[in-house]
């Protein structure tokens, strides 16, 4: 007997909607451009020039002005993009490096060490993350990675938690009972099955990770606990724009923006993502639209045929 | 002497139910199995009926010890296993297999059919080419072509994937099969294809099988001995034909007469039960039938618990005053 | 519409826009009911006897849901076609005039209101009642149907119920506004087979009292004996026969009919083989031009594969769409 259940593609209610290819197309650009900055950029990002500071921005030579002691904006821009994003990528590399065994153990065992991480977590979690933050690097001493680290301890208890509570869900399923009776062992069952079966929901909650790592860094950089001159990230660059306020207000509008516009394009693109992982929440055409597409590629086809 | 393959002595189970309150004296625990003695003969298949909350599948899962029982014995051709540590447990593991109610969930989403009988051959180190000739002997005993093997869970109908969990179940030639309700999940048409699978493994292999299931119809068509649970305890337990020909416990009685007609013009006497069937926390001595029973009298029944009796030909029946007898 | 008969389908169709495209879930269905009988829908799961009957409640999201057709319906205010009704005017026949009871009671009721109320504010809406007439109609429904003692059960919320006083509760609800027709998808399905005792007598009961048509959902065909007096089997969107109950027990015309009464194992067959239909249902993702059945029928020829069979009238109760039905009865 031949199993008559055909494959079938899901046709309808695709991923790529208008909202994840803008925001898609934007963050591409973004990281391209992050990932090119040496190249593209028309300056040294780090080479003053006080001959030409506080350049107009659209003028001659600096399409985004210059700053106080003359160092090209739409470099540093472009650098700060590299370094912002990649810290932001560390970040959330700490967080799942941690965070995603500590909360599959904890979920999966259940008992005494769930409970004592999970009160430990909830002490973290207590604090404001930001101001957690701020004491890790007073303890670490200021810089870039004592930054990345600060924020991933900040950020691991939230990651070991999302976790936790999804193998708690999944290892009631009866596959995983399937798997027990089959005499598979501990290590098997979490990271041979539950681990796929749960990764796909995490990632959407890691690529929104990577946005809120990149406000948190710059906020970390602008109060000077970060990213130190003369490197720069989004941050100090919004540090340094804040005092040219009224000298020349680019400066500070120009990080704000890469800023608010990366922070909003993955916020957009991991909802993209949740919706094709979940079929729930996609927006399916209605009947008008869908036969509209059929009939058109109907009349397609016959034209083919025609000919 | 029958070749007991799984003999289970006194077993008791019990839940928690409030958990995290500190008062442990007044702890309400759930009697989920209570006292539950029976064995099973070597390629006979054996039915446990009861209604949902009856402790049926918990009788299952607590002789593959899927559950840690409280006290009691589980012997497997004569061994205790349920003292077996983890790692001694495991040789023992795939001799006992189980079937699972919904096929759908009991396979891993994500893995196509091929790869999570494979798998099998990979933990328990079974060489690739011998494995691989297990799988299509099997998956054509179901009557399936090798191309499910390369789909997704989710691309199967229902009666597809049972057999499929029946095939893997077998994989690793078990001695003994747990099948928790296999056919409920699934219209009747494709009901009786794993009907009469489970008769063939019966008959082809002497496959012996522990068949849970609610469905009075079904556990008589397929089974050879069959135990009624209540609450926790068996109420009767005999061979097929004894318990429905020969209906001793006035709660066999009721579950029998419950059933739907076969045919619209069947002329049917019905007892029917009234109430509902209460939870089992904290049962205190007493019939735990008592108080839906069309027989009850004062005094024995509230007051003292039956015991399982012999009442002869494998015949067992926990009841004070059974159906056809004066008195035991 | 045809004298007595309360509901008429005609050639309904239902496409459902879903995420793996659409699904013809009900493809011509012809279904008569007659006032005062309980009409039995059996079928296997996804056979389209749940979509069919929720079409005549309009239950279906509107915007994914396509409707071809005619559900006439003999409401109280007259003979009416619901397909074309819009929201506000179904509102009007909703609860009052056809009500409903699901499988799941769990799921159907508000888990944070009680029991009771949902009743009495059910009773408000759709009739008008007072606070105190709704309270105490509510009382007197839920000793009709067995939820005793009732002032005590009133003030109960659904998750201190049991499945079977759910279900009850249910039933309360739906005849509490004494509706002309009630559709009862699969109610016994999810209970213990001495509470389903319970709860089919209640119907029987109720709906020998009352004189309300059901129309009752179920894959079981011990159910269909137990309740019905007429019977309507679905396959794949269709309804391929249809006949009194006895009809389709004794004289079963459609190849299908028949082998779902020969897989249901009965007394005196044990440990035999049963017979089987092999294979399985087949998905609705497109429309048929030939018989539905015809992979898994042991009847099947060439012209099975090429028409779609025809519904042939019988008798005034008995019709059965099969090309070979004279072949199945054996007069061939």
């Amino acid at each position: 007997m031949k199993a008559n259940v055909k494959k079938r593609k899901s046709n309808n209610g695709v991923f790529f909607t208008l909202p994840v290819i803008v925001s898609g197309v934007i963050l591409f650009l973004i990281l391209a451009s992050a990932l090119l900055a040496k190249v593209i950029a028309p300056y040294d990002p780090e080479a003053t020039d006080y001959s030409a500071s506080l350049t107009r921005a659209f003028s001659a030579g600096h399409l985004l002005g210059t700053d106080k002691i003359g160092r090209d904006l739409f470099s540093r821009l472009l650098c700060g993009a590299q370094t912002s994003i990649f810290n932001a990528i560390l970040i959330v590399a700490f967080e799942v490096i941690v965070g995603v065994p500590i909360g599959m153990v904890c979920g999966y065992f259940g008992g005494r060490l769930d409970d004592l991480v999970m009160r430990v977590w909830d002490v973290v979690c207590a604090i404001p993350s930001l101001l957690l933050a701020f004491v890790l690097v007073a303890a670490f001493g200021k810089g870039t990675y004592s930054g990345v680290i600060a924020l991933g301890i900040v950020y691991t208890p939230l990651t070991a938690k999302l976790a936790r509570s999804l193998i708690m869900t999944e290892k009631s399923a009866v596959y995983v009972e399937a798997c027990k009776s089959l005499g598979y062992s501990h290590a098997r069952i979490m990271f041979v099955h539950i681990l796929p079966n749960i990764v796909t929901t995490m990632i959407a909650q890691f690529t929104l990770d990577i946005g809120s790592a990149i406000t948190a860094m710059a906020t970390l950089s602008y109060l000077g606990l970060g990213v130190q001159a003369p490197k720069a990230d989004w941050g100090t660059l919004l540090k340094d724009g804040m005092s040219m306020l009224y000298l020349n207000p680019v400066l500070l509008i120009a990080p704000a923006l890469a800023i608010m516009i990366t922070a909003i394009a993955v916020n957009v693109f991991s909802d993209g993502i949740q919706a094709y992982i979940d079929p729930g929440q996609r927006k399916m055409p209605t009947f008008k639209k869908y036969r509209k597409k059929l009939l058109k590629s109907e009349t397609l086809k016959s034209a083919e045929g025609a000919a | 002497m029958a070749d007991k393959i799984i003999e289970v002595r006194d077993i008791k189970k019990y839940f928690r139910v409030d958990k995290g309150k500190l008062d442990k004296a007044r702890a309400k625990y759930l009697h989920a199995v209570d006292h539950v003695s029976f064995s099973i003969e070597r390629g006979e298949i054996f039915g446990v009926i009861g209604e949902s909350g009856s402790g049926k599948s918990t009788i299952g899962r607590c002789i593959l010890r899927l559950l840690e029982i409280d006290s009691g014995e589980i012997l497997y051709n004569g061994t205790n296993i349920s003292e077996l540590s983890a790692k001694q447990m495991k040789q023992y593991r795939r001799n006992m297999q189980m079937i699972f109610q919904n096929p759908l969930a009991s396979f891993n989403p994500k893995k196509t059919i091929g790869a999570s009988f494979s798998e099998i051959g990979k933990v328990y180190k079974i060489p690739k080419a011998e494995i691989d000739k297990k799988i299509h002997e099997l998956v054509a005993y179901i009557n399936l072509t090798d191309d499910v093997l390369t789909r997704l869970p989710k691309e199967l109908s229902g009666g597809q994937l049972q057999r499929l969990a029946i095939a893997r179940a077998l994989l690793v030639q078990p001695e003994f099969i747990v099948a928790d309700e296999p056919v409920s999940a699934l219209d009747v048409s494709v009901q009786a294809q794993i009907l009469n699978l489970m008769i063939n493994l019966k008959k082809d292999k002497g496959q012996t099988i522990l068949f849970i299931s609610h469905d009075l119809t079904v556990v008589r068509h397929v089974c050879d001995k069959v135990a009624v649970v209540y609450l926790g305890v068996i109420v009767e337990m005999g061979s097929t034909e004894d318990v429905y020909k020969n209906v001793m416990h006035p709660y066999t009685q009721a579950l029998i007469s419950a059933k739907p007609k076969e045919h619209p013009l069947e002329e049917k006497e019905r007892i029917l039960l009234e109430g509902e069937v209460p939870n089992a926390i904290n049962v205190k001595e007493g019939c735990r039938f008592a108080n839906r029973c069309p027989r009850f009298k004062e005094g024995l029944c509230s007051e003292r618990t039956p015991k399982l009796k012999h009442v002869g030909g494998g015949h067992y029946v926990a009841c004070h005053y059974p159906i056809g007898q004066k008195n035991i | 519409m045809k004298e007595g008969n309360i509901l008429e389908i005609k050639d309904l169709c239902v496409n459902l826009m879903t995420v793996r495209g659409i699904i013809y879930a009900v493809q011509g269905v012809n279904l008569n009911v007659k006032e005062g009988e309980i009409h039995g829908i059996v079928g296997e799961s996804g056979c389209g006897k749940s979509v069919s009957t929720k079409a005549v409640m309009k239950l279906h999201d509107e915007e994914k849901t396509e409707y071809t057709g005619n559900i006439d319906f003999l409401s109280s205010k007259g003979e009416v076609d619901i397909v074309p009704l819009n929201k506000k005017q179904m509102r009007e026949i909703k609860g009052k005039d056809i009500a409903m009871i699901f499988q799941d009671s769990m799921t159907a009721l508000n888990p944070i209101m009680k029991a009771g109320e949902q009743i009495a504010e059910q009773l408000r809406a759709k009739l008008g009642l007072s606070k105190t007439d709704a309270k105490k109609r509510a009382l007197e429904m839920f000793e009709k149907v067995g939820i005793l003692p009732a002032e005590k059960r009133y003030e109960q919320y659904p998750f201190e119920m049991s499945g079977g006083m759910l279900q009850r509760v249910m039933i309360a609800m739906a005849l509490s506004c004494e509706p002309k027709l009630l559709i009862a998808d699969e109610p016994t399905t999810a209970l213990d087979v001495t509470i389903q005792a319970q709860i089919l007598e209640l119907i029987k009961d109720l709906q020998r009292e009352s004189k309300t048509s059901v129309i009752f959902i179920t894959h079981d065909l011990g159910v269909i004996a137990e309740i019905c007096d007429s019977v309507s089997v679905m396959y794949a969107g269709r309804v391929i026969e249809t006949g009194t109950v006895v009809e389709i027990f004794d004289e079963a015309c459609h190849p299908y009919t028949k082998a779902l009464l020969e897989s249901n194992p009965k007394e005196g067959d044990q440990g035999e083989y049963m017979k089987t239909i092999s294979g399985a249902p087949p998905l609705l993702y497109e429309k048929f031009t030939g018989c539905p059945y015809a992979p898994r029928c042991d009847y099947a020829t060439e012209e099975c594969q090429g028409a779609l069979p025809e519904t042939v009238v019988l008798n005034a109760t008995h019709s059965v769409a099969c090309h070979h039905y004279k072949r199945v009865r054996g007069e061939e």
